[in-house]
């Protein structure tokens, strides 16, 4: 890492941390008057983020888009980029912080404890149709984390009205259940969408680099079961009618199948071309 | 008992069936082992360590599940599938895209919106217009109309499962049309294309046919490497008519629908045997494979040579090692045996030369690189691409221009003339409620 890149880091979590506290506090205490401060907080922790995404590419000499760490940065960076885009555009989608900001803190803290060493890009990263799939891979994981981010508070929500605590339409007040089941399938549709951008960009990436479109590599076979999962989800919504609780776990599950997709094939497989060496 | 099995082959919950089967197998080849991405020295360790896992995974033929036989019945079904549903789905789709506005108006009031405008003098005919302004297509009059806002939308669905038989069809191409082989070449030495040039078996194509036409003089090579990683390497080709091409990696050489790409490197140094006269008895420029520590060897007259190669060499605790991956000091560390017998070792850089027995010395003259680079041939990527291209165009068509119904029949009252709408849209209800909301409020607005 660079000096002001892990100043930037750990101060940007900390700052997210404190966010994120505040959102189980106005959770637990029902206290929903803070989320506004609570996104100032946040607005300012993306501003530090970027400052280390910055002080990285000063560093480097490219953005960062390859390793554990830099998936975490990055990713970190276009959830939360995402959750403050949808809550500028509508107020009552702040609250969605409440599941994004958590989730980006995992990411971010399991990058960093892999391999956040500076070194210059490797070869087989130098391509135009890399930087269309990374950029389309990012966009996607921010709109199925917002698509979570929705399920979560669908089903807070329906938990609250179920215990009889409050009613669907107390918590959260301008979040109706029909609107957030709406916005579920909205930012799964937007991720589906990227999503096949993702794919197709990688593929003809993968035909200059590797000499085949298509090689069943690990990171490639499950990049489509993430497609095909959400293919799946949509398909369910339009044609079988899934709605609701069943479609808000649906996208919190899915959800898993993109983190293995960005984290978890380093891990499990030795062999991926993807695993990018730096000799 | 065949017409039932169509029948549910056409269904869509066959289709959810067949996804969650793809995404199985997919499942399976993703956490075993696969013969044809882990390669074969990590396959046969894998196999010598969970034998009976392997010998089951074999019979089963889990460990090439993406050409498994089960897979490709998976695959079958799910075109049939897709071609089932087209069919059943092009008429519908075609009578929900050639609306009758009639049909439409019959329908009034029974959409999931409903609004009541109260109209002022001259708003009936502004209102139509508003709603022309604002992309809705107006079919009737001012007193009874049928507004629609992405028609053709459902189109989409047609045009997307229409986009899997192209990529089907581009792949079926590239795959029964695909050449692939690796050819080793020095700096300084053509290929003309020969068969027998490259390395073992060449995957030819299976529709019949050898290797592709590619014919070129390796140039130059110049690896790049910084800070002990490889940021790129230009290789510069001339082909038959003279031109150059800069081949790099992700940046191929391609000429028709053939590729050249790099794969790999080695070092090709130049090494000549010279009697105590110092004439050159023999030479030869040998590729070597002893890159990242690797040792390699060639054979020059009795003598064979075993060789370590330092890119940046240094000597430390007076033994051969090197500073970095960069090719800043190259040196050989060789050891020379003849019939057996150790004869003579030592390190040479470029210009230096070892003594060898009966006054000979081997010499290191110079450096070059060979480079191993993949050539391919295939056809289909038309198809691919259009695939491709279909597929997205589609996903964008349906889910984002999705279809918007406004239905308006206006009442007289005793309050005077009412404009009653109905809306309906795909796909959302508070989303499209909200929608609906801004544009009566529009049309309000403007009466």
């Amino acid at each position: 890492m660079a000096y002001y890149e892990a100043i930037c880091f750990w101060l940007s979590l900390v700052i997210y941390a404190l966010a994120a506290g505040g959102y189980i506090y106005a959770l637990v205490f029902r206290n929903e008057k803070v989320v506004p401060k609570l996104l100032v907080l946040i607005g300012i922790g993306l501003a530090v983020h970027t400052g280390a995404v910055a002080a990285r590419y000063f560093a480097q000499g490219h953005f960062p888009w390859s390793t554990d760490y830099e998936n975490g940065l990055m990713g970190g960076w276009f959830i939360i980029a995402s959750t403050l885009f949808v809550a500028w555009r509508q107020k009552s989608l702040r609250v969605f912080a409440v599941a994004t900001v958590p989730t980006t803190m995992l990411i971010m803290g399991y990058g960093v404890m892999r391999n956040p060493t500076l070194a210059p890009m490797a070869a087989t990263l130098k391509s135009f149709w890399l930087a269309i799939h990374v950029f389309f891979a990012w966009l996607s994981f921010g709109a199925y984390v917002l698509a979570m981010a929705a399920g979560v508070i669908y089903l807070l929500k329906e938990r609250a009205a179920a215990r009889g605590t409050a009613s669907a339409d107390d918590r959260f007040a301008d979040l109706s259940p029909e609107r957030l089941d709406d916005l579920m399938f909205k930012y799964l549709v937007f991720g589906f969408i990227t999503n096949a951008i993702m794919i197709a960009a990688g593929s003809i990436w993968a035909k200059d680099l590797w000499g085949a479109y298509w090689s069943w590599d690990p990171v490639e076979t499950w990049s489509l079961i993430s497609w095909l999962m959400y293919g799946a989800a949509i398909h369910l919504r339009v044609t079988m009618g899934w709605r609701g609780t069943r479609f808000s776990w649906l996208m919190i599950g899915a959800l898993l199948t993109v983190i293995i997709n960005f984290f978890g094939v380093s891990i499990l497989m030795k062999s991926s071309v993807h695993v990018f060496k730096m000799s | 008992m065949l017409k039932s099995t169509l029948k549910y082959l056409g269904s869509l919950r066959c289709t959810i069936w067949l996804l969650v089967a793809l995404i199985a197998v997919f499942s399976i080849g993703f956490f075993l082992p696969q013969r044809s991405v882990v390669g074969k020295a990590a396959y046969l360790k894998w196999q010598a360590s969970a034998p009976l896992l392997a010998r089951i995974d074999q019979t089963l033929q889990l460990t090439d599940i993406f050409t498994a036989p089960v897979t490709l019945v998976i695959w079958g079904l799910f075109f049939l599938n897709l071609l089932l549903v087209m069919k059943q789905r092009i008429p519908l789709v075609l009578a929900k895209v050639q609306v009758d506005p009639e049909k439409a108006l019959q329908r009034h009031g029974l959409g999931p919106f409903s609004y009541s405008v109260q109209l002022a003098e001259g708003d009936r005919e502004r209102i139509p217009a508003a709603l022309a302004a604002q992309g809705y297509q107006v079919h009737g009059d001012a007193d009874r109309f049928f507004a629609i806002k992405n028609r053709r939308s459902p189109l989409a669905t047609l045009v997307f499962h229409l986009s899997f038989f192209l990529l089907l069809i581009g792949w079926l191409i590239s795959f029964y049309s695909r050449f692939t082989g690796f050819v080793d070449v020095s700096e300084h030495e053509p290929f003309l294309g020969e068969l027998a040039r490259y390395n073992a078996a060449p995957k030819l194509p299976k529709s019949g046919g050898g290797a592709p036409e590619v014919k070129f003089l390796v140039e130059s090579v110049r690896p790049e490497v910084s800070q002990g990683v490889a940021t790129g390497i230009k290789i510069v080709l001339k082909d038959e008519a003279g031109a150059t091409h800069q081949v790099d990696i992700n940046e191929p050489y391609k000429t028709g629908y053939a590729s050249v790409l790099f794969n790999d490197l080695g070092i090709s140094p130049l090494f000549v045997l010279q009697d105590a006269s110092g004439r050159e008895i023999d030479g030869a420029y040998v590729k070597l494979d002893v890159l990242k520590g690797k040792r390699d060897h060639f054979r020059m007259q009795a003598y064979d040579v075993a060789a370590w190669y330092y890119p940046d060499h240094v000597v430390t605790d007076g033994k051969d090692a090197t500073r970095s991956e960069e090719f800043k000091n190259p040196a050989f560390h060789l050891e020379v045996t003849r019939d057996g017998k150790a004869v003579a070792s030592g390190t040479v850089h470029p210009g230096e030369a070892v003594l060898l027995d009966n006054g000979l010395r081997l010499g290191f003259k110079e450096q070059n690189f060979w480079v191993r680079l993949l050539v391919t041939k295939e056809y289909g990527r038309e198809f691919i691409y259009a695939g491709f291209m279909l597929a997205l165009v589609a996903l964008i068509w349906r889910l984002v221009y999705y279809r918007r119904e406004i239905t308006g029949v206006v009442r007289e009252t005793a309050g005077g003339k009412v404009l009653e709408l109905g809306a309906r849209g795909d796909f959302y209800q508070a989303l499209a409620k909200d929608e609906f909301d801004r544009t009566v409020a529009a049309l309000t607005r403007r009466s």
